[in-house]
């Protein structure tokens, strides 16, 4: 495994989109910090060049990282099939179980670098350009990270998983997508009628990260990870669903034919 | 006693009810040049994934090395090189990057066997132009440089001369020879360029429709692809009851294609045309000819190729 795993960084190190998906992603979240500082330059009553601000857009808005993720693994693995690589690892002996979780490892291993990078380019940024509203909300995108690492994970295994089934990187996507965000959107939906559905929606990770909430009478926002059951919980069910789908995934893997 | 390298047993596989191979048994021995003769979709590519785990077979045994578990195969798998369809690598990195990428993969120790592989294939002076747009030649060298890169003992080459050149085929054919007789390694190759084969091959296997055909050595594909010497003349009765009466012939074959095949005294074609000319005969051509591995195939497949 530890051969597979360093191939894979050689591969990743002389892959341009390594950098390039950090760069964008990078750019765009300096970008925003530098609009509302060159807002605030030319009126100085402007409220929301603050670090307040800024941070609760990124931890606001954790869904679109959690669809990021298949992108992620798109762009790190999509392209498997086309090349047709995949058999000539096979060929030589490599278990496929290797190749299936090794892929996976280092998917987890960019997209931890990758988000630590962004959102430390973003942070940054935040504190050299706009006004230090405190600790309060820095803190706060910090847990909600870590709070959401696990979906993030779980988004990617997904991914991962239907990359490794499905040959078109079409149809993995559409049934990533599937999974990550239409099935809870049903759930949601037959949960109004059947408890059950509530309940499993409850579970899922798109409704979790999606959930928060603003009170308006105290001014604060609710978010499930508030508590420290809440957090533990975002854990122990990205945890479960990621070893399914890694499960169901690498059973279904280990009969196919490489081509 | 040579060893056996690789034995399948009845091996089978089927895509739903359409069998792909049917009850294949074959045999190579250590050192052996095994060449895989068979019309596109007869079985052979399918028969090449099977062997290397690419795919399953439905029913039957592959014995690699003497070992037959599905753990131990795999194991037994990193003492083959292969090229099985195309050579595929990443299209973003270079010959060296992709070559060093599988290095490490395999765990192969020291750089030097990357630079090694690319020299043997004739690929060292490629640089840093990528792996996208390389010719088809270049990609099939790249392909052998891979198959080489763990000094294999056992190579499956399926179609490997796909896209070279005439200099590039007779490299190739050369690399295969030195390999096989300098470091006694067993080659399995299919290729559709039968003329190549036979200048390669010290064992054969003919594949159709998923079946094997029949097996046989070069030896005896040389018996059995008999030279014989063509006579196209005007008058044929009158002709072979001259060859037989005058020259005493008996082996000869009157063909639909109104020429005579006549299989012995191959050395005297001067005294066929002299009785000819003799007798007021007229003669067209008189040639010596020989079966080729190509119309033995096509001979035993029935019907004419498609490769």
């Amino acid at each position: 495994m530890s051969s597979y795993l360093k191939s894979e960084f050689y591969r990743l190190i002389h892959y341009k989109w390594t950098y390039l998906f950090i760069g964008i992603c990078s750019v765009l979240l300096l970008s925003s910090n530098i609009v509302l500082a060159v807002v605030r330059s030319t009126d100085s009553s402007f409220p929301y060049a603050t670090t307040k601000f800024s941070f609760s857009n990124a931890y606001n808005n954790m869904p679109i990282v959690f669809i990021l993720c298949i992108m992620l693994a798109i762009m790190i693995f999509g392209n498997e099939h086309n090349n047709h690589t995949m058999k000539n690892c096979v060929t030589y002996g490599i278990p496929r179980g290797t190749i299936y979780l090794g892929k996976f490892l280092v998917q987890i291993a960019y997209a931890i670098i990758a988000f630590m990078i962004i959102i430390g380019v973003h942070i940054l940024s935040g504190y050299l350009l706009l006004e230090n509203s405190g600790p309060k909300e820095f803190e706060l995108l910090i847990r909600t990270s870590l709070a959401c690492l696990p979906f993030f994970i779980f988004g990617l295994a997904t991914t991962n998983a239907f990359v490794f089934i499905l040959e078109g990187v079409g149809s993995a996507v559409s049934v990533s997508c599937g999974i990550m965000l239409a099935f809870p959107l049903i759930c949601n939906l037959l949960g109004m009628r059947f408890q059950a559905f509530e309940k499993l929606g409850g579970f899922l990770p798109w409704n979790i990260m999606s959930s928060i909430e603003y009170n308006q009478a105290e001014h604060t926002l609710h978010m499930f990870w508030d508590t420290a059951t809440g957090f533990r919980n975002c854990w122990v069910f990205g945890i479960i669903q990621t070893v399914l789908i890694v499960g169901i995934g690498y059973l279904l893997f280990r009969k196919k034919e490489i081509k | 006693m040579q060893e056996s390298i690789l034995t399948t047993r009845n091996l089978t596989k089927k895509y739903k009810n359409i069998a792909a191979l049917s009850d294949i048994n074959l045999e190579l021995k250590q050192g052996e040049i095994y060449g895989l003769v068979g019309k596109n979709g007869a079985g052979k590519t399918t028969l090449l994934r099977v062997i290397t785990g690419q795919t399953f077979a439905t029913t039957g045994e592959i014995s690699l090395f003497g070992t037959t578990s599905n753990g131990a195969l795999n194991k037994e798998r990193k003492r083959i090189g292969a090229i099985i369809e195309t050579p595929s690598f990443y299209s973003y990195m270079t010959a060296s990057q992709n070559l060093e990428y599988y290095r490490i993969q395999r765990g192969i120790p020291g750089k030097y066997c990357v630079d090694e592989a690319l020299c043997e294939v004739g690929l060292s002076d490629v640089g840093n132009k990528k792996y996208k747009n390389f010719s088809l030649g270049m990609k099939q060298r790249l392909g052998l440089a891979l198959a080489l890169m763990n000094k294999p003992e056992l190579l499956l080459l399926d179609e490997p001369i796909n896209g070279l050149d005439p200099f590039g085929i007779v490299e190739i054919r050369n690399l295969l020879l030195k390999l096989s007789q300098e470091k006694n390694i067993t080659i399995l190759i299919s290729s559709h360029i039968l003329s190549e084969l036979s200048n390669l091959v010290t064992y054969y296997g003919f594949i159709n429709d998923g079946r094997m055909v029949k097996q046989l050595s070069n030896e005896e594909l040389s018996s059995e692809c008999t030279k014989y010497l063509e006579l196209k003349v005007g008058n044929i009765e009158k002709m072979t009851a001259l060859l037989e009466t005058e020259l005493g012939y008996t082996s000869y074959k009157i063909k639909p294609d109104n020429t005579i095949h006549i299989y012995e005294y191959l050395d005297q074609p001067a005294k066929i045309s002299e009785l000819a000319v003799r007798n007021g005969i007229d003669l067209n051509s008189i040639n010596l000819k020989e079966m080729n591995l190509e119309n033995y195939f096509i001979q035993l497949v029935g019907g004419t190729s498609n490769e």
